[in-house]
């Protein structure tokens, strides 16, 4: 079975088709679940939408949402089922460092890189995501919408 | 040059028949992946999980 994984832009894409390249992701994912594809999310990408939907709107675009609603909707989410959220482990924490190290990774990237070592530990085939640098710079092929 | 007050050309007497029936084969092809499309229980399952969220932000936990 194919593995793709989802980033923060993407996860957060498919459930706020807000904008016009947010809806194409969403039907990308949808195309995706219609192949049958295993659709990961990881736990690093739950602490990051959760950053984004409750930080205020005048702060980096942030959607200004109560903390109890995005629990709810995150939820939501895992019981629907759709989505593998993977954990953390060992493996992914050497890659992590393997890769801040050998690509110089600084500021903010840290985050992005972390994802990067966690769809290498899982072996992942592609990443749907709206920010392809970081992944290319590791080598792992990307779907952008 | 179309005279100004002679009536609009329809769209059946700009297309010939055969792209016409292309044109709703096509549109009828899509309406049918569509359908397949919703009714695959993990696509609903998403589609139910956007709603709700759409009610979230309308009717905020309290």
């Amino acid at each position: 079975m194919q593995r793709v994984l989802l980033d923060t832009g993407a996860f957060l894409g498919y459930l706020f088709p807000i904008e016009y390249q947010r809806e194409l992701i969403s039907q990308h994912i949808e195309t995706l679940i219609l192949k049958g594809v295993e659709l990961l999310v990881p736990y690093q990408v739950l602490r990051e939408a959760y950053a984004t939907l409750t930080r205020s709107p005048q702060n980096r675009g942030g959607f200004g949402m109560r903390p109890m609603t995005v629990v709810q909707i995150f939820r939501k989410v895992m019981e629907s089922g759709v989505f593998c959220f993977v954990s953390e482990n060992e493996d992914i924490l050497q890659r992590w460092l393997n890769f801040l190290e050998k690509a110089g990774i600084t500021s903010a990237d840290t985050f992005d890189a972390y994802l990067v070592a966690t769809a290498q530990a899982y072996d992942v085939n592609r990443v749907v995501t709206t920010n392809p640098k970081i992944w290319q710079r590791a080598g792992i092929p990307v779907e952008t919408s | 040059m179309v005279p100004p007050h002679s009536p609009k050309p329809s769209v059946g007497d700009l297309l010939s028949p055969p792209v016409q029936a292309q044109m709703i084969e096509a549109i009828e092809a899509h309406l049918r992946a569509w359908r397949l499309r919703l009714q695959h229980p993990k696509v609903r399952a998403l589609r139910q999980v956007r709603q709700s969220i759409g009610a979230l932000l309308l009717y905020p936990p309290s």
